[in-house]
């Protein structure tokens, strides 16, 4: 998680919206719901917009035109590249550990 | 308490920045929260999260390079007096027939030209270091630091750690000086502030020379009684006997450090009243590059 890990306590929540992001652009209350879907807990809007301004200051999220006085973001090309390598990696990490535990 | 006043208390919490930009989506999320409790708390530990964060970027890492920028003025003093001593040292030579008391005198002299600068420096010097009390504390962490260099440090005295003592004395009292010059210039009394910074900068000095001296050298060498001239005696390299049982008076024993201390209290005072006044903030910066 080399480039995640720049944001420190805000990492996985940080890795949580740009999944979230992944599929569509959205805004803060509908990535909250698809996080709580995905990881059984729902965070709470100062850690959301922590996550949030890390990564857009990172150049990974940016913010699209309002929309009925809600402010969408979506994942950048640079985004794209670093969640694809994050997943890869844990990809790689699961397999790992998961063949690892089948052969005990 | 009622959730609009919770949601404006806690966005109040945020750095000014983060609240302009991200307020009013955080605002929306906490109004319709379904756990309004646990999502002020979320949102209250993240805003202080943030302001620390923003302190720690912004304003504690400039404080601490300038306070390190500091501690590295009496190592630029130290040189600067060792190279007019050394240009007086030459001149000398050329008068073979003067005794070892104009020698002294001389050397000592290297003291006002970079008291000089020392000055024009602390005029210079933008005044966003540290707190203005925290100036003394800085110079003498670099003066007991330089003195406890070995070899190099001998240059501020032989015996260690008389050096430092001496600089931990007159930054203590420095830092009394500055405090009080400062309470009475915000209260209008210019001239009193001034005194005061005088007097004190004298007291500061005369303590250090004494704590050095009393740490080095013994009530026989060194009669206690004579204590107060000791720095006087240093400094100016005159013979004012006070310390008779030592082959060169207090001039040898205290070294370089009464003249280190004499250009660091120059610097610090006028360092501090301009920090107290604002004045360098419109001005152009020189040590400072943070």
């Amino acid at each position: 998680m080399d480039e995640l890990t720049k944001l420190g306590r805000f990492s996985e929540p940080a890795l949580h919206v740009m999944i979230s992001l992944a599929g569509a652009a959205k805004h803060g209350y509908a990535i909250q719901d698809d996080i709580e879907r995905l990881t059984g807990h729902r965070p709470g809007p100062g850690t959301l917009y922590g996550a949030v301004r890390r990564l857009e200051e990172q150049g990974y999220i940016r913010a699209l035109q309002e929309r009925d006085r809600r402010k969408p973001y979506e994942l950048t090309a640079a985004g794209n590249a670093v969640l694809t390598a994050e997943l890869q990696r844990i990809r790689l990490l699961a397999r790992t550990g998961l063949t690892r535990l089948a052969a005990t | 308490m009622s959730r609009p006043f919770a949601v404006r208390t806690v966005l109040r919490l945020y750095p000014a920045a983060i609240r302009d930009r991200y307020g009013d989506e955080i605002a929306d999320l906490l109004a319709t929260s379904s756990r309004p409790g646990h999502d002020l708390a979320d949102a209250a530990w993240c805003a202080l999260t943030e302001r620390g964060s923003v302190m720690h970027g912004s304003i504690n890492r400039a404080v601490v390079l300038r306070t390190i920028k500091l501690v590295c003025v009496p190592l630029a003093f130290a040189p600067v007096l060792l190279a007019f001593a050394s240009v007086a040292a030459v001149a000398l030579n050329a008068f073979p027939t003067v005794g070892q008391r104009v020698v002294q005198i001389v050397l000592a002299a290297a003291v006002l030209p970079v008291s000089l600068l020392a000055w024009w420096l602390g005029r210079r010097t933008t005044a966003a270091t540290a707190a203005a009390p925290a100036i003394p504390v800085a110079l003498g962490v670099g003066v007991a630091a330089l003195a406890s260099v070995p070899i190099l440090g001998e240059a501020l005295g032989e015996q260690w750690p008389a050096a430092p003592l001496a600089a931990a004395c007159w930054a203590l009292i420095l830092t009394a000086t500055i405090t009080l010059a400062g309470r009475l210039r915000r209260s209008g009394r210019s001239r009193a502030a001034v005194t005061t910074s005088v007097l004190g900068g004298l007291v500061a000095l005369d303590t250090a020379g004494m704590a050095q001296m009393t740490s080095a050298v013994n009530a026989e060498a060194a009669p206690r009684a004579a204590a107060p001239l000791w720095y006087l005696e240093a400094v100016s390299g005159l013979d004012l006997g006070s310390a008779a049982g030592l082959p060169d008076g207090a001039f040898e024993m205290l070294k370089g450090s009464p003249a280190v201390l004499t250009v660091s209290t120059v610097f610090a005072l006028v360092l501090a009243a301009r920090r107290r006044t604002g004045v360098a903030a419109a001005d152009p910066v020189v040590v400072d590059a943070g």
